[in-house]
């Protein structure tokens, strides 16, 4: 596999049968591939119902990946086929299109303005993720440079611990330990933010 | 770092979600690998820092990532029970298995202790659980393997090709008939060249 494709040791546990290693890496790439397939098709529940189905696509095929892409390029081509296999079945069925162009507003005499926001998000919805994305902002500001520099140069960049701890002239242990600061930190400023809207749920 | 985040049992300080944070990035060594894991299944606040700490990846990159907890909480919870629905995943190294299964082969028919009864099959086990689900998972990408009997065997006249019948194997063809390609079930007094046997994979 790809020595540097920083999901081998999870993806390795999950062909050998790990179902928790699985489903960490579903909770590490949801979001993208529901952006990604969003991106092919207007209908939430559909982007929700392609979504699952990609992951499942992945995980049956999974025994069969090589790592000669990194992991995450190989779901990305998954979850495109799997958006682009939906999309041909929605031409070929006429009842699912009907009620799928529907949702989607493309008929005129069902549109309704709730669905401007085309990705089928709520107002409340969007208000949350844009509140969520400035306070994740706000507290990078926050950090010192030392924090900044480390988790931007992960995240952003995406270079090893042993390329940040090049560039900032450090050892490897002080990277590991900026970057997990910087997270704590940024964490905590969205941890109320997230408690008041739901329950526990994990 | 936050000074009033509480700490799993045992954890006298926030080792532990520095080893998710460093799994995150792919640079955690095996055993701590294997410790997020567990934490992974064991406490709320591993699976929702994991969150955070990937949450915080993608809005970085791109603020269109933010997304709610609820909605992504549901998420994983309907894919959860699509997986629970799935056969098991088959290892690799089919051949370092099908090694094993023929060091079982000389036991197995020494301790069936039938009499040899032409044109039946052996079904082979790696494991001994005995659901239904495991025998499902075999099915989809199996091979057809060769299985002698073994020359060792007593009961059995060691002719090549000559099974025990077993009963569950039985109730599976019933259930799965196109799996149960080959000469191999029904040939009474016949020599058997070939047989397929299913074969099932260590969980």
């Amino acid at each position: 596999m790809n020595p540097h494709d920083a999901d081998r040791a999870l993806v390795q546990r999950a062909q050998q049968g790990d179902s928790r290693a699985f489903e960490m890496l579903v909770v590490k790439y949801q979001r993208r591939i529901e952006r990604l397939i969003s991106r092919m098709v207007r209908d939430a529940d559909l982007v929700h119902d392609i979504a699952q189905e990609a992951f499942i696509r992945a995980y049956r095929a999974l025994p069969q990946f090589r790592g000669e892409s990194a992991f995450y390029t190989w779901l990305y081509r998954i979850a495109v086929n799997t958006a682009k296999k939906a999309l041909v079945e929605l031409k070929r069925d006429p009842v699912s299109t009907e009620s799928a162009r529907a949702r989607s507003g493309e008929d005129d005499e069902t549109y309704r303005p709730d669905h401007e926001l085309s990705d089928g998000e709520t107002p409340e919805a969007l208000l949350a993720s844009k509140e969520i994305a400035a306070t994740v902002n706000a507290a990078i500001d926050a950090l010192s440079e030392d924090l900044r520099q480390a988790i931007t140069l992960r995240e952003i960049e995406g270079l090893s611990y042993e390329e940040i701890a090049d560039v900032m002239n450090c050892p490897i242990g002080t990277v590991r330990s900026r970057i997990f600061r910087a997270r704590e930190a940024i964490a905590s400023r969205l941890r109320p933010l997230l408690g008041t809207r739901e329950g526990e749920r994990w | 770092m936050s000074d009033d985040s509480p700490h799993p049992p045992h954890e006298p300080n926030a080792e532990p979600w520095a080893a998710l944070s460093s799994l995150a990035d792919g640079e955690a060594a095996p055993e701590v690998q294997e410790r997020c894991l567990v934490l992974w299944a064991e406490h709320a606040e591993a699976r929702e820092r994991w969150r955070h700490y990937h949450l915080i990846g993608d809005v970085l990159r791109s603020r269109e990532l933010a997304s709610d907890e609820a909605h992504d909480a549901a998420f994983l919870s309907a894919l959860r029970s699509r997986l629970a629905r799935e056969p098991a995943l088959l290892r690799p190294a089919r051949a370092a298995l099908v090694r094993r299964l023929r060091a079982w082969t000389a036991p197995v028919a020494a301790a069936a202790g039938v009499a040899a009864v032409a044109g039946v099959v052996v079904m082979l086990r790696a494991t001994p659980t005995t659901d239904e689900a495991a025998l499902v998972a075999a099915r989809p990408s199996v091979q057809p393997v060769m299985v002698s009997a073994p020359a060792g065997a007593q009961a059995i006249q060691p002719v090549n090709g000559r099974l025990i019948r077993d009963a569950r194997l039985d109730r599976y063809f019933a259930a799965h008939r196109q799996s149960a390609t080959g000469a191999a079930l029904q040939m009474p007094g016949g020599m058997v060249r070939s047989v397929d046997t299913i074969v099932l994979e260590d969980r």
